[in-house]
């Protein structure tokens, strides 16, 4: 099966989710091909996951004077602040039925991770997956990624830290002692990791080696986002993604 | 009353039950950084506690769960019905 890759781009948080859940749409319906691609939040944002409650997650006021957006996603999973300077993201959207993808929930991370891993490895750096859902090197994560099945597809999103500022993160996140508790770590540093940690790799450097590590083997064409799918995806960002409602649902 | 239970799942997600009760559940909010598949089926768990007995041990809540979950053929990634069932005692006691 032939892939759509869609180059890197760079939008708000509320389109990011428009087209994401406009792609699946698409596929689904068959008038787009299973696409993977790439982005950045601009503005910086904070997501959370669809089970998680905002107020328990995110100081939403920090957020606001600091002009980060906040929005909940489709997926489940944790609360992640993305730093414009400090990572990049992808989505993978493909029908459930794609054998390279696996109808099995916790193989399937392990598929798309593993593309990650192919990609990170042209930077020479070796990483591992751990499952549920993370990417780590020498046991910090670097990559956290969250899937949901909707019509009839499969989308799996997460992102790759680049650079990490631990100080901004927690300026907007809650993070509980119950999440750390049990592994008796005091601070953030000893958890999570980032590219820069590694080498001087430019943006540019890893976008072109994770490109390589998501297509490798793979049948696919650069494309882009059709007028019907950004008309939707638009639709989605103002009616669903930015409403009220749908971020407070919990 | 209300009363909330929170737990980090040994090898899984954090947990999070936010519970409304007197001698019944009144309203019970699911809350984490797990996942479920499909994700409308943690909503009917919520709902499926509505009006049952507080009193009901951690087994029964459990067995009630997994019906839930089963009917709606729905997949717990993180988290399982025993770690629901027992932060919802947790939260009521």
């Amino acid at each position: 099966m032939r892939w759509r890759v869609l180059p890197l781009m760079t939008t708000d948080a509320f389109t990011a989710m428009g087209i994401d859940e406009a792609i699946s749409q698409f596929v689904s319906s068959g008038k787009s091909l299973p696409t993977i691609r790439f982005w950045r939040w601009d503005p910086s944002a904070v997501s959370i996951g669809y089970f998680q409650s905002l107020l328990d997650e995110i100081n939403v006021e920090k957020c606001k004077e600091s002009g980060f957006d906040v929005v909940r996603r489709i997926t489940g999973g944790g609360a992640v602040f993305h730093d414009f300077n400090g990572e990049i993201t992808y989505s993978v959207i493909a029908p459930e039925s794609f054998d390279l993808i696996s109808r099995d929930i916790t193989k399937s991370y392990h598929v798309i991770c593993g593309w990650i891993i192919d990609g990170l490895k042209r930077l020479g750096i070796e990483t591992e997956f751990k499952p549920i859902n993370d990417i780590i090197v020498n046991g910090k994560k670097i990559s956290g990624n969250a899937q949901t099945r909707r019509y009839g597809t499969v989308l799996q999103h997460g992102t790759i830290l680049y650079d990490l500022d631990v100080k901004k993160m927690f300026s907007v996140l809650k993070v509980g002692q119950e999440k750390i508790s049990d592994k008796m770590i005091a601070s953030v540093e000893e958890r999570v990791t980032c590219l820069r940690k590694f080498g001087e790799f430019k943006m540019e450097e890893v976008y072109q080696a994770l490109v390589e590590g998501f297509t490798n083997g793979k049948d696919f064409e650069v494309g882009e986002l059709s007028q019907d799918e950004l008309q939707k995806a638009e639709e989605l960002a103002d009616q669903k993604y930015k409403s009220y409602e749908w971020n407070y649902r919990r | 009353m209300e009363g909330t239970s929170t737990e980090k799942v040994i090898g899984g997600k954090l947990l999070r039950v936010k519970v409304e009760f007197d001698s019944v559940f009144k309203r019970v909010q699911i809350t984490g950084d797990f996942f479920a598949h499909p994700e409308d089926g943690i909503e009917e768990i919520e709902k499926s506690l509505f009006g049952l007995e507080t009193s009901k041990d951690e087994n029964f809540l459990t067995l009630k769960i997994k019906e839930v979950t089963e009917k709606n053929k729905l997949t717990l990634v993180g988290i399982s019905a025993e770690d629901i069932a027992r932060n919802l005692k947790k939260a009521t006691s």
